[in-house]
């Protein structure tokens, strides 16, 4: 038995599952953001199973894009967490209602 | 069963386990930590699939970038993660249960597709085809990605600046 594009794109669906999981379930904002990197590391799993198995070098160029762009979402979500912690000294998004109109 | 296999479901079990433990552990320090776990198993299996490039560059910036970024976010709010305690992961079962929903039906659907693969590339060095890649097909792309992580810096910067205190009023 070898490993083949489905074990890939199994890891990666279990993986957007439980980043989907915490994403909903967490209420501390940070925890959120560790669903949100689940679900990106889902994305780049299905995206490396692509490239092994279709010969191209194409999907790994956009997981790197995927890389940084969580990069710069971590940096920014947490610029707005830090300001969010500033202004109402909790962290929790379900109390972080103020910009409902 | 060859040894890739065997390493391919280990890393797997890690990803997934820190996947779990990120998702349901009550403390957001502990979950940050298996966060660590994670994306370990994941670095693994792309080392395994032969993406060696893209391997070091999880390591570098997701454990090595990312994960401080949070450790320090946890520092600096830590005071009410603690107080959240019990109440930190809220609805439970019903995320439990919508997360196993979601997980059963994407891997009904993924099993029901058929996908036309190639066979397996062999595992060879991909740093010099994605450094020919990035500026050549996706030179724009690229040049978009450098501009974009310039945005989101000074964005971050100018988001935790302190406020200045208003200026005196002329006498």
């Amino acid at each position: 038995m070898n490993v083949g594009l489905y074990h890939y794109l199994l890891l990666g669906a279990i993986l957007f599952a439980t980043g989907v999981a915490a994403v909903v379930t967490r209420r501390n904002a940070i925890g959120v953001l560790i669903g949100v990197e689940l679900i990106l590391n889902a994305a780049n799993v299905n995206l490396v199973g692509f490239s092994r198995f279709s010969g191209g070098l194409d999907a790994q160029v956009f997981a790197l894009f995927v890389i940084v762009l969580a990069a710069a979402e971590a940096a920014v979500a947490l610029a707005i967490i830090l300001q969010l912690f500033d202004k109402r000294t909790d962290v929790d998004v379900d109390r972080a209602s103020s910009l409902r109109g | 069963m060859g040894a890739e296999v065997i390493l391919f479901w280990l890393f797997a079990a890690m990803a997934v386990a820190g996947g779990l433990m990120a998702a349901l552990l009550p403390r957001i320090v502990h979950a940050v930590f298996s966060l660590l776990l994670c994306f370990v198993g994941v670095t693994g299996i792309y080392a395994l699939a032969g993406a060696d490039f893209l391997a070091v560059t999880q390591v570098v910036v997701y454990v090595g970038g990312v994960l401080v970024l949070f450790a320090f976010g946890v520092l600096l709010t830590g005071r009410t993660a603690l107080a959240l305690g019990d109440k930190e992961v809220r609805h439970r079962k019903t995320g439990l249960l919508f997360g196993t929903l979601l997980a059963a039906g994407l891997v009904t659907a993924i099993s029901g597709s058929i996908f036309r693969t190639s066979a397996a590339t062999p595992a060879e060095g991909t740093t010099e085809g994605l450094g020919k890649l990035l500026l050549g097909d996706y030179i724009i792309l690229f040049e978009f990605a450098s501009v974009l992580l310039l945005v989101a810096l000074i964005g971050a910067a100018y988001l935790v600046r302190r406020q200045a205190p208003p200026p005196e009023p002329p006498q």
